[in-house]
């Protein structure tokens, strides 16, 4: 049994005894125990070493998280060893799956991308080291709240890992919680920094609790001036609902993203291939993974789309096999194959791809409505005569929409179809095959993702 | 016995329900019945057909029962699986409604209540009365022409007439709920007579009658030999109560030994049920772990979730059934159920659905946020 130590906390802060919060495959990942004063005195510390990131330059910073992201893709480094382990034994991905996620995810975190990601946020970093001239009688400088506490989900690996580096950039010291579900990898990632660079390693600490303990996260809610949640609605609101007034809060809650096949324009075998590899990717578990594709042409036309799909995802998962399902994860998808199989006996139209061991599933559907899945390669496919009805058909659920992948639209019907799905309430429009990567840089959820941390000081003169 | 492979069908059917309750058939004779069954059953039932030879399992490909293709519970709600015409039906049983949703409710069209009823009488009999015992039955289920879908309701009645000493008594109505004075009287009645009862409902409603008998100060020493029988989820319906600490209130309550409790596990897709094994093994002297039995005429298998393949005893996966009683509808069921095969039988650990899928919930709760909005 491999025992993965899932925490990074300051010296003083370490508690003498563990327990286990995730055991399987041969992998065993242990947290200290914790509790509100422990919480405290992290806090005390994580505060003190934000006073030197403070002064820090932005090159300096961007070194450590540079090193310790080149670590991570090191195939020789025990920490990225440590990490796959647990994203197969733990999180469910397959080898293969959990490899490529992290070699992807690793590059948003190499010192380009990182620069591209403050030129296009802040204008260069200079704006958090000092006031910055924006006109020729007014400077400005980007502040962020000292503290964060950071709170992740664990279906897309590295989203955590991401959130931190954010904050680091705008000279915030943060206190992070990862999911059961994936404990490891933002540990990995702070220890690597610490070894980098232990004045900035020192500005993170990273462990686990079970959450909702309302004693450890209303002693972190009274230190921090910043909360970062990405999950579940009823947990972000349940946490929001503790927080003081003056806390800023982030929440990335649950979103949902399709694709759209202009049939007319397209070449459906390699629509089917992007979108296959789209659904595949994270096993679909993202907020940018597609779960409906609607077809603009006729049923015919979707169906030889479905069939072409069908065969692309059973493709893939000889490159990238799905991840472990539990009983649950099983049980809906068959429950929703048994529907659209038994909808196609009964002559109610639909039609089911997919073979037994559940690798994917392909539906179907002539019922237009907007409708997700159970994910881990579970796709609908629906058909609609044009944009416009679409458009009618997701409107409704616009506060709930993300990524909206494209293919088959003419330069001009794109900016057409763009601006009603953003009208709609999509936030990220793009092809399919791009779907599930984002850039660095992107509006996660419609907002800037260093400009949503801090608040701007105006110097006029 | 009949010739299996040549005799009529249903009295081969009623032979087996007569036999010895701890001899299960042996492969080859529960084969025979099985093959046999599912060639009627594909023959007379369109849809099933079609999901077999879909699967490329027409009855002349099969020649073992393990290869039948069990049909998704959830398939009830699509199609009418029935080996004949439905509208020929003797009964028509209807799953609950769920809470989520306008979805299709499962019908189970029984064409012969005579094999559904020979089965339940032998099963019951041998579940809860091994010692051969008419008592005075007490049902806290609505009666079953109050709930003509319920199945549930069907098989206490069934009970009720036919096991029971005396005409048996509903505590219950669907309008009103549990009759707790009616109840009261009848197990004052009991305790003062010293003729022991059997109660009968559901584990919610169990639940919602003690604790108001916590709450009136009330409790009963029911007489020796008195037994109990709950089944079912809760479904939101009362608090839920762990099965152990649910027993120790029907014993601090009720004066009812966990010997004499008796959890009933059974579903509206199929006629057999499965009762707990502590009364028959303590009344037969036999001390063993709490187990679900397997009567005679049922193969239950544990599957693994994602491929379907069988497990190995004690570990956990689906349960799928082959019920030979459901000779009318599906024989080869499977479940969203989680089991565990053990010696003598199989636990039950619960729904498969009992948790919902992170990706289903979210779907679901943006669903629902939606259609709110929209009423608001």
């Amino acid at each position: 049994m491999r025992t993965i130590r899932a925490s990074h906390l300051p010296q003083d802060a370490v508690a003498a005894t563990e327990r286990v919060v995730a055991e399987g495959g041969g992998v065993r990942v242990v947290v200290p125990t914790i509790d509100a004063a422990r919480i405290d005195r992290v806090c005390d510390a994580l505060l003190r070493a934000q006073e030197r990131l403070r002064t820090m330059r932005t090159e300096r910073v961007i070194r450590a998280i540079d090193g310790a992201a080149r670590r991570l893709s090191d195939p020789a480094d025990p920490a990225r060893a440590d990490v796959l382990a647990a994203l197969h034994a733990v999180s469910g991905f397959s080898p293969p799956m959990a490899s490529l996620l992290l070699d992807r995810v690793a590059m948003d975190w190499l010192a380009p991308q990182l620069e591209q990601l403050l030129d296009a946020e802040l204008g260069g970093p200079a704006a958090v080291e000092s006031f910055i001239a924006r006109s020729p009688r007014r400077c400005a400088r980007a502040v962020a709240p000292p503290l964060g506490l950071h709170v992740f989900s664990g279906n897309v690996p590295g989203v955590g890992v991401t959130s931190i580096v954010r904050a680091l950039l705008v000279r915030s010291a943060v206190l992070a919680k990862p999911a059961a579900a994936e404990p490891v990898l933002a540990a990995s990632f702070a220890r690597l920094l610490a070894d980098a660079d232990p004045e900035v390693g020192d500005c993170v600490a990273v462990t686990y609790w079970t959450g909702g303990d309302a004693g450890i996260e209303n002693a972190a809610l009274a230190r921090v001036g910043l909360v970062v949640h990405y999950g579940a609605a009823d947990a972000i609101a349940d946490l929001r609902a503790r927080a003081p007034a003056h806390v800023h809060f982030v929440e990335h809650g649950p979103r949902i993203s399709f694709a759209v096949i202009h049939a007319a324009g397209t070449a459906l075998p390699d629509a089917a291939e992007d979108l296959a590899r789209a659904v595949a990717l994270f096993d679909q578990q993202g907020c940018v993974s597609p779960q409906t594709a609607w077809v603009i042409g006729t049923r015919e036309l979707a169906r030889t789309f479905a069939t072409l799909t069908a065969a692309a995802l059973a493709g893939i998962q000889h490159e990238l096999p799905r991840g472990r399902l539990d009983a649950a994860e099983a049980a809906a998808i068959r429950d929703m194959r048994t529907r659209a199989e038994f909808g196609e006996i009964a002559g109610r139209g639909g039609a089911l791809w997919g073979p037994p061991d559940l690798a994917y599933s392909v539906i179907l559907s002539d019922d237009p409505a907007f409708e997700g899945t159970c994910l881990n390669r579970t796709l609908l496919i629906k058909h609609v005569p044009d944009l416009d009805t679409l458009i009618g058909i997701v409107r409704p659920f616009g506060k709930s929409l993300q990524t909206v992948g494209l293919t088959g639209f003419a330069a001009d019907e794109l900016i057409h179809a763009a601006s009603s799905l953003g009208d709609a309430g999509a936030t990220r429009i793009t092809t399919i095959a791009d779907m599930p990567w984002p850039p660095p840089t992107w509006h996660h959820d419609g907002r800037g993702p260093l400009q949503e941390l801090v608040r701007w000081i105006d110097l006029e003169t | 016995m009949a010739d299996l492979e040549r005799g009529p069908l249903l009295d081969i059917l009623a032979g087996i329900f007569t036999r010895p309750f701890d001899e299960p058939l042996n492969d080859a004779e529960f084969n025979a019945i099985a093959l046999r069954l599912f060639a009627r059953q594909y023959e007379r039932n369109a849809p099933y057909a079609a999901f077999c030879a879909r699967r490329g399992r027409a009855p002349e490909a099969v020649s073992h029962w393990t290869r039948i293709p069990p049909v998704p519970t959830a398939a009830f709600r699509e199609v009418a699986l029935v080996a004949g015409n439905p509208d020929d039906a003797h009964a028509v049983f209807r799953t609950s409604g769920t809470t989520r949703g306008p979805e299709r409710r499962g019908v189970h069209y029984i064409p012969d209540l005579s094999v559904y009823h020979a089965s339940l009488i032998r099963n019951f009999a041998a579940c809860m009365l091994p010692d051969g015992a008419r008592l005075r039955m007490v049902s806290i289920v609505p009666a079953s022409r109050e709930m003509p879908d319920s199945s549930l309701a069907h098989m206490i009645d069934v009970v009720l007439s036919r096991l029971g000493a005396g005409q048996g008594t509903h505590c219950a109505t669907v309008d009103g709920g549990i009759d707790a004075q009616a109840l009261s009287a009848t197990l004052h009645e009991a305790e003062r007579s010293g003729v022991p009862v059997c109660l009968l409902g559901t584990s919610f409603s169990f639940v919602h009658w003690l604790d108001g008998l916590v709450e009136r100060g009330e409790r009963f020493r029911l007489p020796d030999g008195s037994r109990l029988m709950d089944t079912g989820g809760y479904k939101g319906r009362s608090r839920e109560v762990e099965e152990p600490v649910l027993r120790e209130m029907y014993r601090e309550l009720l004066g009812i030994p966990a010997t004499h409790c008796v959890n009933e596990y059974g579903m509206t897709e199929m006629c057999s049920q499965f009762y707990d094994s502590t009364l028959r093994d303590t009344l037969r002297g036999r001390d063993a772990a709490r187990r679900k039995l397997v009567p005679p005429w049922v193969r239950t298998r544990v599957v693994h979730p994602e491929t379907l393949e069988p497990l190995s005893s004690g570990e956990t996966g689906i349960l799928q059934h082959f019920d030979l009683a459901n000779a009318g509808s599906v024989m080869a069921i499977q479940t969203e159920d989680l089991g565990v095969q053990v010696e003598g039988g199989f636990r039950l650990i619960g729904r498969a659905r009992g948790v919902t899928p992170r990706g289903c919930s979210i779907a679901m709760d943006i669903l629902l946020d939606a259609v709110r909005e929209r009423s608001d």
